[in-house]
């Protein structure tokens, strides 16, 4: 006889009362382990989804608005064993549509490959040879566009430019390119890289593939790309090793060109010169350049309107701000900042003289190409020759629609010229000079002036000699880290092939089925404790004889672990089928909780071992907890009467008293404080004041049943009050049946109030819609501000339909969507620069929290803020914050910026359920400082008066901007998108919630069988004494249907409470018919199970009960 | 020990129950009795009269409010719990009015069921148990589960689970009152015959007059006084 001899005969012998026990466990663990595995599932659904994505792909190197030349890749290429493969792309956003059906798909990825890129799919091979318009296509957009093979369809890019299109002067005509295409072939997802993206999406990206050589032909960016791909070779590496390899050979092979600079010859000048397409040098290029060579000389050139010397005046001239050391300035060494030189030429035509004034006016950049004139007034410093070293018109950059054109009435260069203020002798001076500078100042005046976003000069200027080109190319190379301009390889894989999701969905399902887990565990308990209730003789024995109270408690708890281990092991496997039918609700009813996605059924082994281990513990506790009173019990007690023959206490219905009275005092005193209150904090308010109420309801439950217990009479009023009686004789066990259904009540009603309902508010201020009736995003950017007649009139938008302050422009840099709609867990959310004083002007949306110093209506200008640390101001939605980003309001994120730099996004405030939600708002001119060549707004928030203002708004732009690939949402629906995430995740708490109290009324008929097995000897005496067989079920009924009620009153009203407030709004997304079904389907189940246990514990003779007794 | 001394003696010993409403209930009175080995006692009175209660003092099952009791010249208030387990599984053998034998295991495997809280193998017990099956006649049903025994013989093997540790004191709570006359006469014999034979101190509260006649010594208590009749 050993102690596991005694275990081993104790569980066979009590196995029909331990299976109770063992399904309990298996509940709780099942639903554990299906919890946690739905985790596996979103991740490994996420790495599927990064696998198909990425291919063979390791790292990137991704130029927004920047151009690198092709053939880097090429010349990168090591032969190596395990190097890399190298593959350039050329990348650029796109609106595609049939031609027939003028079905159209916006944000279309459209890539320019080599036969090369095929190298990173899965199956390694190109599907066909892409000829010229030929195009293949990823499923999701034949689906969109119904396309065949065969098919074809038009495309419009927006033109690539290398000089950014807000920069002076730059074009901001004939933006975009139609294309035409021919489907030549749909590619397969798992195998040819279909759905090829370097960023996580919430789904696949419309994609289009054509060739590179084609596209840069059609671009006009002849051999340039923006995508440098970096793959695994044959043998595999490491992402790490390709990583480094690839950063590696790119710093030995970039080349200048590739960071848009150009160092050329000119002999005639005897220089050489270091200038970009760009036209204006980027500081970390100009840094570099200056400290290249000895003797250099730094140039800006800039366009002035007019230069005036009294009446005198010479339009559109182009000045110079050199280093006062360079000639023809080496001979005015006290220029200063007010000296200006003059060429021959413009002294004469303006008739200025040494000491004379001089005024120049020119445009200097706004936000958004607008420019605006400013003067500056100089002193004549000198007059040098015009045909002298001041005669070098390759001081000029080359400035689109104005380098290489042969006449000044020619001009087409990205501002208003005013053709009729050019003269003859203008005329005559650009054919015979060009862009020969007219005027000279120090650079320290030019920068003063001129400098601007994208940089403070035009070109660096070497002495060329013998070797020079190669000494200064060197030199240049070394000095210019290829990163500080973008050119750096990232890793793209090693994140992705996590499955990191933004929130864990394991712990996130495991949260949800708290409240089931919990009921399962709570029956387990409640079956334990009756089984070892009833052997309490058996223990009390034990003590008897010798046994410690410890030694009794280990072996309870050992059998109890037993059953534990046996439950959770069946349970962990049941979990399997459980979580297949999460998944299936996810793909399916609950659909809403993945945004855009669905997940795969992927359970890894460990996962049901952790189940089960976890399911071990808990159901440990439960036995664990149960065992608590028995360790105490004394022999004695335990030999006559078992447990549960606990004396009354008077003490505690006043305790019970005194709880419900105070719980009551703090839930009204916080409803009425709440009265106030709006939003969220009203519906927190309200539910903290419900939890009150439900303390209260249990507390006076407490208090009903421990007067009921010590009360005592000369009689009964009905056989129903003896039947109470009798449920105030195993209190604790009533009590927990009471909060069981009580807490469970008010839970799952009580969640509503936290349903978003898809109508509130929609279309005021303070809405999550912020009062818009649109958010557009376009693929091409619009550079006019269409809120002025200027801008609206370039864009061709009729003024009619959209009236000045109809839209709120949003400059856009392109990152991870960091909504509720994508499940990756987003690392550079998309960033949005935004005029704060637009949306504060309107009091838009409405902040959830905020810095100190904001307030809810008017935070955004917070986003003007300055910070000592150089931090910028940022704005998210709560969502977006809390879940996403994980992120409180003060706290920074790290992002990079476009020179491959980072800086410091310190979050200032969050909104509260907006439809910006996924978006990260800095103010515009903090975004076009960090991004100066992502060019004009790609984001719209239309404003509108009235529904028919907006529509016709809508149909306005989405006519004039149809180019740009405008796509408008209805804010509503945006936000109702959103809303639709959070509702269904109140769904399925409420869905399991129920569930949860379904097993928890079980747990109620466990408990009327157990009470009237307890007592049928009682029963069995008041059949003798003549009650019938009806009045004894009801004396049953009495009982534990007053305790159901109870229970489900308490929790309905302290729930009402809670939702008051949603209930009180219109359009509340609270459904009573729902909430009515709920309650009525757990009062159902709970009489329903007191019903069948009361019938099985009545059922044949009670008297031979009696004789026994 | 010395011989001379008691084996079990109660000194002024008192216990009290909270009544209703505050009040407060006296089962045992300044109560004092000694007990010497070898002794047996009976212990008579009404229901109610606080027999048991008596006996759980006696068998360091429960604690007097006021007095004290001395086991084997132990003062059990300044034992803990554990020590008055190890007492009991060490010094004394309960037989109750019902058997409480464990129904999962066999009649050999409750009787050696005490041996089972010493924590460390008894080799002598399953011979001990056999013997004094044997003795009560029983060794033909080692094998068989209480639910296959009769009334008197469950009683019969609650009784050698009670020697099988070679208590000094036997207690013996109603043993006979769940059994018709002619089992409980023959359990009253075999009782009093373990006395002697195993030299064990016996007490036992008992309605019956039959086995309250077979012990050397007999009390009755009354109104929470003992008194011999």
């Amino acid at each position: 006889m050993t102690r596991w001899t005694l275990i081993a005969r104790s569980l066979r012998f009590h196995a029909r009362s331990h299976a109770g026990t063992v399904l309990g466990a298996a509940v709780a663990a099942a639903v554990l382990t299906g919890a946690l595995a739905v985790g596996d599932c979103v991740r490994h659904t996420l790495r599927r989804q990064a696998l198909e994505r990425l291919g063979k792909i390791h790292a990137a190197l991704i130029q927004h608005d920047r151009y690198f030349r092709a053939a880097l890749a090429t010349e990168m290429q090591e032969t190596t064993a395990g190097a890399p493969l190298l593959v350039a792309a050329l990348r650029l956003n796109a609106t595609a549509q049939h031609p027939e059906s003028k079905a159209r798909a916006s944000q279309v990825q459209l890539m320019g490959v080599t036969d090369d890129f095929w190298k990173c799919a899965p199956s390694g091979s190109p599907p066909v040879a892409l000829a010229a318009e030929g195009a293949l296509i990823n499923p999701r957009l034949a689906a969109q566009l119904n396309l065949k093979l065969g098919d074809t369809f038009s495309m419009r890019i927006a033109r690539p430019s290398i000089l950014p299109r807000d920069a002076p002067l730059a074009l901001a005509e004939d933006l975009t390119v139609r294309l035409r295409l021919r489907v030549a072939g749909i590619l397969d997802p798992q195998s040819q890289l279909a759905d090829f993206n370097l960023r996580p999406g919430a789904t696949p990206p419309h994609n289009v593939f054509v060739s590179l050589d084609w596209l840069q032909k059609e671009a006009e960016m002849p051999g340039r790309a923006n995508v440098l791909l970096a793959a695994a070779g044959d043998t595999g590496a490491a992402t790490s090793a390709i990583l480094a390899q690839a950063n590696t050979s790119l710093r030995k092979h970039w080349q200048l060109a590739d960071a848009e600079l150009e160092l050329r010859e000119l002999p005639q000048h005897d220089v050489l010169e270091l200038r970009t397409g760009r036209i204006f040098l980027d500081p970390p290029a100009l840094e570099a350049a200056r400290g290249a060579g000895n003797a250099t000389q730094t140039v800006l050139t800039y366009l002035v309107n007019e230069i005036r010397s009294g009446n005198h005046t010479v339009p559109y001239s182009m000045v110079t701000a050199l280093e006062s050391s360079a000639p023809p300035l080496a001979d005015f060494p006290n220029l200063g900042t007010q000296g200006v030189v003059l060429t021959q030429w413009l002294a004469e035509e303006l008739g200025a003289r040494k000491g004379d004034p001089l005024s120049l006016s020119y445009y200097v950049l706004g936000m958004n190409r607008q420019l605006e004139e400013r003067n500056a007034t100089f002193t004549v410093a000198g007059v040098v020759p015009t045909s002298a070293h001041g005669g070098d018109r390759e001081l000029m950059p080359d400035f689109p629609g104005i380098a290489g054109v042969d006449e000044i009435r020619n001009w087409e260069p990205g501002i208003d010229v005013d053709l009729k203020k050019i003269r003859p002798q203008d005329e005559a001076y650009w054919k015979e000079h060009r862009g020969t500078p007219k005027a000279f100042l120090s650079w320290d005046a030019g920068k003063a002036h001129w400098a601007n976003r994208y940089g403070a000069a035009t070109a660096v200027r070497y002495e060329l000699g013998p070797g020079r080109h190669q000494e200064i190319e060197a030199a240049l190379r070394q000095r210019l880290d290829p990163a500080a301009i973008g050119l750096q390889f990232r890793d793209v894989r090693t994140f992705a092939l996590d499955g990191r999701s933004a929130n864990d969905f394991g712990v996130l399902f495991v949260s949800l089925s708290f409240f089931l887990i919990t009921a399962a565990l709570l029956l387990m308990g409640l079956l334990f404790a009756f089984g070892t209730e009833q052997r309490a003789p058996q223990w009390g024995t034990m003590l008897a004889i010798g046994f410690t109270g410890r030694q009794v408690g280990t072996l309870v708890l050992l059998e109890g672990a037993v059953l534990a281990v046996l439950g959770s092991g069946l349970g962990a496997l049941a979990g399997l089928g459980y979580t297949h039918l999460l998944t299936r609700g996810l793909g399916t009813i609950w659909a809403g909780a993945l945004g855009a996605g669905s997940i795969d059924y992927h359970v890894l082994p460990v996962t049901v071992v952790v189940g089960m281990c976890g399911g071990i513990v808990m159901a440990l506790f439960t036995v664990w907890l149960t065992l608590r009173r028995l360790r105490q019990a004394q022999a004695a007690t335990l030999l006559n009467a078992g447990m549960h023959l606990a004396r009354p206490q008077p003490g505690a219905s006043r305790s019970g008293a005194l709880t419900a009275a105070l719980c009551l005092c703090g839930a009204l005193v916080l409803a009425w404080s709440m009265k106030g209150a709006a939003g969220q904090a009203k519906a927190g308010g309200f539910f903290g004041a419900g939890a009150l109420l439900l303390a209260s309801g249990i507390g006076a439950c407490h208090a009903w049943l421990g007067g009921l217990a010590s009360a005592g009479g000369t009689g009964f009023a009905s056989l129903g009050a003896m039947g109470w009686r009798a449920g105030a004789r195993r209190r604790g066990r009533s009590l927990a049946c009471v909060s069981l259904l009580a807490c469970g009540v008010f839970l799952v009603v009580a969640v509503g109030a936290f349903r978003v309902p898809p109508e509130q508010g929609m279309g005021t201020r303070t809405s999550g819609t912020g009062g818009f009736a649109f958010f557009g995003i376009a693929d091409a950017a619009v550079l006019h501000d269409l809120n002025t007649s200027a801008g609206r009139e370039k864009m061709a938008v009729n003024e009619s339909k959209v009236p000045a302050g109809t839209l709120v422009p949003l400059r856009l840099r392109e990152g991870d969507d960091a909504s509720c709609l994508n499940l990756n867990q987003p690392r550079e959310p998309r960033v949005l620069g935004v005029q704060p004083a637009l949306l504060a002007r309107r009091g838009a949306f409405t902040f959830a929290a905020e810095e100190a110093g904001g307030d809810r209506l008017h935070g955004w200008d917070l986003l003007s803020r300055r910070y000592a640390d150089g931090a910028v101001p940022g704005v998210v939605d709560l969502s977006t914050g809390q879940w996403a980003l994980h992120k409180r309001v003060g706290d920074t994120l790290d992002y990079p910026d476009e020179r491959g730099g980072t800086f410091r996004i310190r979050i200032v405030g969050m909104l509260a359920h907006s439809m910006l939600q996924g978006d990260l708002l800095i103010a515009e001119d903090q975004f076009v400082q960090r991004f100066p060549s992502a060019a004009g707004y790609r984001v719209l928030l239309v404003d509108a008066a009235h529904a028919d203002a907006a529509q016709a708004a809508r149909k306005e732009l989405e006519f004039a901007l149809e180019d740009h690939g405008l796509e408008l949402t209805a804010a509503t629906d945006r936000l109702a998108a959103f809303s639709r995430v959070q509702n269904t995740y109140l769904d399925i708490f409420q869905a399991l919630g129920g569930l949860s109290l379904l097993l928890g009324s079980a747990g109620l008929g466990v408990m009327v069988l157990r009470n009237v097995l307890e007592r049928r000897g009682e029963l069995a005496l008041m059949e003798a004494v003549g009650f019938g067989r009806g009045a004894l079920h009801w004396l049953v009924w009495a009982e534990h249907g007053g305790l159901l009620a109870m229970g489900t009153l308490a929790g309905v009203m302290s729930a009402l409470l809670a939702v008051w407030p949603a209930l009180d709004a219109p359009g509340h997304g609270m459904q009573p018919s729902a909430i009515a079904l709920t309650v009525g389907a757990i009062l159902l189940s709970g009489m329903v199970w007191i019903g069948l246990a009361t019938s099985m514990a009545l059922r044949g003779e009670l008297l031979p009960s009696l004789r026994s007794e | 020990m010395p011989e001379s001394q008691p084996l079990v003696r109660l000194e002024a010993v008192s216990k009290e129950y909270p009544g209703h409403d505050g009040a407060v209930l006296t089962v045992l009175a300044d109560l004092s009795l000694a007990i010497h080995a070898g002794e047996s006692v009976a212990v008579t009175g009404p229901s109610g009269s606080g027999t048991s209660t008596l006996l759980n003092l006696m068998g360091a099952l429960d604690l007097p409010t006021r007095g004290r009791v001395w086991l084997q010249g132990e003062d059990l208030a300044a034992l803990d719990r554990d020590q008055l387990a190890a007492l009991r599984n060490r010094a004394l053998g309960f037989v109750f009015q019902s058997h409480h034998l464990l129904p999962q295991c066999t009649v050999m495997e409750n009787v050696l069921l005490p041996t089972l809280a010493r924590g460390r193998a008894d080799a002598e017990a399953p011979s001990r148990a056999r013997r004094l099956l044997d003795r009560v006649g029983l060794s033909n049903r080692m094998a068989h589960r209480p639910g296959e025994l009769s009334g008197g013989e469950r009683q019969r093997v609650a009784v050698v689970r009670a020697l099988i540790n070679r208590p000094r004191l036997l207690l013996a709570d109603e043993p006979t009152g769940a059994l018709d006359h002619a089992t409980a006469q023959s359990l009253s014999h075999l009782l009093v015959e373990l006395n002697r034979e195993e030299q064990v101190t016996l007490v036992a509260v008992t309605h019956s007059p039959d086995l309250a006649r077979c012990m050397n010594r007999q009390f009755q208590l009354c109104e929470g006084r003992l008194r011999e009749p």
